[in-house]
């Protein structure tokens, strides 16, 4: 690794602003305190008990490794999935790119410095899916040290293969993209399309890693771990990962360790090679902005000049916003059409009969009377989840960034400023639920009423969930930015809105589940307790919400 | 008119930027606004437009408060601030149909208006295309265009001249001066003196958030000559640009 690289490294990172996390208020410490210790136990329990349970499974037949090759496999995955998104914004839309293409640095320096910045972030999201994990096992295994030694090691190395391979797939297709005639057109289909493409290669390649009942049955005859490196097709590097933890005592642990590591680098290596070929010629130009010059003339007036009310206005401006700024699109705006349509393809291509018998058991609970209710809990709780993933209300004030003073400065009062922020959330979140009720009605067969209920409900657990996000972007809002992406990409309060929405999401399931519920009580029970949320956090928010958007100085 | 009553900002850090001003902008004048940079203009400007608040004193905007009646006071500003780069998402005439929906301007004023506004600064044939592709001086006229649809009565400009062909700025300085001779209010900073003295019918000079002059161009004159470091702080605006 060269010296330029880490310089941009460097300057890179201090120009990011961190996570956001720059609380002034006592109120707001307080507050995000709370959240994060009442909805991170929350789900450390859920985790520990899952693990739990497969740990147990597992060791009863003498496979007890799986389990640490499934958390890094789906370590690995998610690294590669959220790498995606961050490669698409950090490498091609970030605006700080155009400040380094002027300098004498390579290609590599520049895409080896963005993406050490990005694996800073991927380790964030191993340490919530990996470590638990590690140290869970460790416990049960009553292991030494050097287990953990090498645990961190592996730790250490494990997201640089995904985000290597995300990386070189985005970059390859953003290359075409730039190609042609239509780049402007192109742009943002062209992120959205490395996106899809990338995630549909790891769906493709997930597909050839299913075994035949036979081989199964082979593989578990032989006991001890064998099958934990059966999982391991996708990322292959992983496979040494596993052999140098399952095998930390011997001197194989240590070869195993030290292949994983090598390979790693080696990665590494090819995809700086490779970016001094591909990304250049894939990033200029990526800004500009082309226009026609069509001449208005004096009859078109009328066409053109629209009359809306000032929330129309500010609300219709917010969209448009989101829809046309290339990183807002891509990570607020697309991930909702994203999930959707990959639970549908899974289902529709899966051949294997665990996923038909799947598909007939969840039609057939959709159908049932007896389940409908909790099926309703279930599909409002995912709705939640959605609308509180996209994180649109959760950077609803750090988008406006240091033009914020111009929310000032216009003649709206500042509840109708929210609420217009608010509702931008809302109504991208129904984006998705029309995308959930597609699925709900050709695929799983639901009846047509169920749907229309999901459709009207659903505005409940959008609207609570927006409230939260744009709470906590209140209170701790980024608004000391040079470029889009470090607003929804490197913004913590976006991890708030996941937290806070999951919570919204269980709480709705346990009660649709505890109390048994049928289809009548929970059209009764649900949308109560979550209109009883939604006038709470209205409360908070036309009180201390405006007055705190009132004081903020951007 | 806009009148402020000892006026005082400190910035968190304790910069004073605005030290107890005390100002009243006639109508019917163009007002200028001098001082070096760093001076304490654009803090004021942000506090009369209601984006920043004063730590003490009162703002009125003809006669409202725009700390107690903050909306009804914005709705008489149109302001121009120092950055065009706003809206940059947007096409031109998005941007316009917003800011008419903003300030409540009726729909047949506002197609009159933006035809009009079109013709004059030559927008016409880029209003379909976004405010991104256009050059600094085509942002700059498309922000003032947007300002003066609702027919505001006070017009505030923060440095307004920066980035203007000739053409456009004279194109500029002569609505600035339509403006005050129909009677309403115009009040724009400048860190030039030379643009001052060109446009100016009264001038204040601002310097570390103190006011140290206010009077017509002549009268600054005459004061500059008895007054040695009002005298060397001028040799710093003409030493600009």
């Amino acid at each position: 690794m060269n010296n330029k690289t880490w310089i941009l490294t460097r300057a890179m990172l201090k120009n990011g602003g961190g996570l956001g996390l720059n609380l002034k208020s006592k109120w707001s410490w307080v507050l995000l305190l709370l959240i994060l210790f009442v909805s991170l136990p929350i789900m450390l329990y859920g985790y520990v008990e899952i693990t739990a349970f497969f740990y147990n499974s597992l060791a009863a037949i003498g496979q007890e490794g799986v389990l640490l090759s499934w958390g890094l496999v789906i370590s690995a995955m998610m690294v590669f999935v959220f790498g995606v998104f961050h490669v698409v914004s950090n490498f091609y839309f970030a605006n700080d790119i155009e400040n380094y293409l002027p300098m004498p640095v390579r290609p590599r320096q520049i895409v080896g410095a963005k993406f050490l910045q990005i694996l800073l972030y991927e380790y964030i999201a191993v340490g919530f899916s990996f470590l638990p994990m590690l140290v869970y096992f460790g416990v049960r295994q009553g292991v030494s040290a050097l287990y953990y030694l090498y645990g961190l090691a592996v730790l250490i190395f494990l997201p640089i293969l995904p985000l290597a391979l995300a990386s070189l797939l985005v970059m390859l297709i953003m290359r075409m993209v730039n190609l042609t005639r239509y780049r402007e057109l192109l742009r943002i289909i062209g992120g959205s399309l490395a996106v899809f493409l990338a995630l549909g290669f790891s769906f493709v390649m997930q597909r050839f890693n299913e075994l035949t009942p036979e081989e199964l049955g082979e593989l578990l005859q032989s006991g001890s771990n064998s099958l934990a490196l059966m999982e391991t097709k996708l990322f292959p590097t992983v496979r040494w990962a596993v052999q140098a933890l399952l095998r930390y005592e011997i001197a194989a642990g240590l070869t195993n360790l030290l292949v994983f590591i090598g390979l790693s680098v080696l990665v590494f290596a090819a995809l700086l090679l490779i970016s001094e070929l591909v990304y250049i010629k894939g990033v200029i130009g990526i800004s500009e902005s082309g226009s026609r010059r069509h001449k208005i003339r004096e009859g078109e007036f009328g066409r053109l000049v629209k009359r809306r009310t000032a929330l129309t206005a500010c609300l219709s401006n917010e969209i448009k916003l989101l829809v046309r700024t290339p990183v807002y699109f891509i990570n607020c705006v697309l991930p909702g059409f994203i999930w959707p349509v990959f639970f549908t393809v899974s289902f529709i291509f899966a051949s294997d009969r665990s996923s038909t018998v799947m598909l007939e058991r969840l039609s057939g609970a959709l159908n049932d009377p007896n389940t409908m209710g909790k099926a309703l809990g279930i599909i409002l709780a995912l709705v939640a989840f959605l609308g509180g993933a996209n994180g649109i209300a959760a950077t609803a004030i750090s988008r406006e960034g240091q033009q914020l003073y111009i929310k000032r400065y216009i003649p709206v009062s500042y509840r109708k400023q929210l609420a217009a922020k608010l509702l931008s959330g809302v109504v991208i979140g129904y984006t998705s639920v029309i995308l959930v009720l597609v699925v709900l009605t050709a695929v799983l067969k639901a009846p047509l009423y169920f749907a229309g209920i999901v459709l009207i409900l659903s505005f409940l657990p959008l609207l609570l969930t927006s409230m939260g996000g744009l709470l906590f972007d209140l209170i701790n809002p980024k608004l000391e930015w040079d470029s889009e992406q470090k607003a929804v990409k490197q913004n913590v309060n976006v991890f708030f809105s996941i937290l806070f929405s999951v919570v919204i999401a269980i709480a709705v399931i346990a009660v649709s589940f505890a109390f048994d519920l049928s289809l009548a009580w929970a059209l009764v029970v649900l949308p109560a307790l979550l209109l009883a949320g939604c006038a709470g956090f209205y409360y908070l928010l036309s009180t201390y919400g405006v007055s705190t958007f009132k004081n903020l100085e951007g | 008119m806009i009148t402020l009553e000892n006026v005082s900002k400190t910035y968190p850090g304790g910069v004073k930027a605005v030290d107890n001003v005390s100002l009243t902008v006639p109508s019917g004048e163009i007002f200028g606004f001098l001082g070096p940079n760093g001076a304490g203009k654009t803090t004021a400007i942000k506090m009369i437009t209601g984006i920043l608040r004063p730590d003490s004193g009162e703002i009125k905007v003809n006669g409202i408060d725009i700390a107690k009646n903050p909306l009804e006071a914005k709705k008489q500003i149109g302001f121009v601030p120092d950055d065009p780069n706003m809206f940059l998402r947007l096409k031109g005439i998005e941007y316009l149909n917003f800011m008419a929906d903003i300030y409540d301007v009726p729909l047949d004023e506002q197609k009159g208006r933006i035809s009009d506004l079109c013709r004059r600064f030559e927008m016409a044939d880029v209003l379909r295309d976004p405010i991104q592709s256009y050059s600094h001086g085509m942002r700059q006229k498309i922000i003032i265009m947007g300002v003066l649809l609702h027919n505001p009565s006070v017009w505030i400009l923060d440095e307004p001249m920066t980035g203007l062909d000739p053409r456009s700025s004279f194109l500029l300085k002569n609505m600035m001066r339509e403006h005050v001779e129909s009677g309403r209010t115009l009040f724009f900073s400048t860190h030039v003196l030379d643009v001052a003295e060109k446009i100016c019918d009264r001038i204040a000079i601002i310097n570390r958030g103190r006011i140290l002059f206010t009077g017509t161009i002549d009268e600054m004159r005459e004061h500059l000559s008895k007054n040695a470091s009002l005298e060397s702080m001028f040799l710093e605006l003409t030493d600009d640009e």
